[in-house]
């Protein structure tokens, strides 16, 4: 895991990408008790606006010895998955991203505000069942997380969230 | 009035059953905060420990190409 968010940093530092962030799973993961997941998403905001942004990554990556499969690459025992920033709250989450260390490895996470915004946005069964965990266990900044919703249009998705699961604004 | 007492038996019963069940979810609760506070690698090697626990399970119908990682 630690050579895995070592190459990904070096994507960084080789200006292969502009920033990156763990999201998906492992950054609830990371804010939670271990839960089941099989991949490392990693979002990450494109050098330049193309269509395939995807192409530089894997070019570098296939350079190095790491072949996509699929949706994946396979980096060092870990499937990782490159997700470019799709709207302007998955940019800004990235770009307020923070830094957090796995071993003697400084990587970034999603903030945890973000990752709500996100999971809330996306609100798929998994990020509903990823909420109802984060809400019971992680402390959360609530005056951020309500601006964050409120400027991206998702603070009745999240009262209404907190009314099916919590009974309580 | 064996009813009675019967009855405030059974209420007797009950709330001891619903202490036993707070003690329960109360100290699961406990575990998942307790596992919420892990470092971060900690938990990555409790998700790999998930990973091969749950291996050969399957969805009907789903592709399931799983990688266990390699940490």
């Amino acid at each position: 895991m630690e050579k895995t968010l070592k190459l990904v940093k070096e994507l960084k530092e080789k200006k292969v990408l502009k920033d990156f962030s763990i999201g998906g799973g492992i950054a609830a993961l990371y804010y939670i008790e271990p839960l089941l997941t099989y991949d490392l998403d990693i979002f990450f905001i494109p050098l330049k606006n193309s269509i395939d942004v995807l192409t530089p990554i894997y070019r570098y990556l296939k350079e190095k010895g790491f072949k996509a499969k699929k949706e994946h690459v396979l980096i060092e025992g870990v499937p990782v998955q490159f997700i470019p920033v799709y709207n302007d709250l998955v940019k800004e989450a990235v770009q307020y991203s923070v830094e957090v260390k796995y071993g003697r490895i400084k990587t970034r996470v999603l903030g945890l505000e973000y990752l709500i915004a996100v999971m809330l946005q996306t609100y798929r069964s998994k990020d509903r069942e990823r909420l109802v965990k984060v809400f019971e266990e992680a402390k959360i900044d609530l005056k951020l997380l309500k601006e964050i919703l409120k400027k991206y249009g998702l603070y009745d998705k999240y009262v209404r969230f907190k009314e099916m699961y919590f009974g309580a604004k | 009035m064996d009813f009675m007492i019967n009855m405030l038996d059974l209420r007797k019963c009950t709330l001891v059953q619903n202490k036993v069940l707070e003690n329960i979810i109360r100290e699961k609760e406990k575990r998942r905060k307790d596992l919420s506070v892990l470092s971060f690698k900690q938990k990555i090697h409790i998700l790999v420990l998930l990973q091969k626990m749950a291996r050969g399970v399957t969805k009907q119908g789903k592709d399931m190409e799983r990688i266990v990682w390699l940490i």
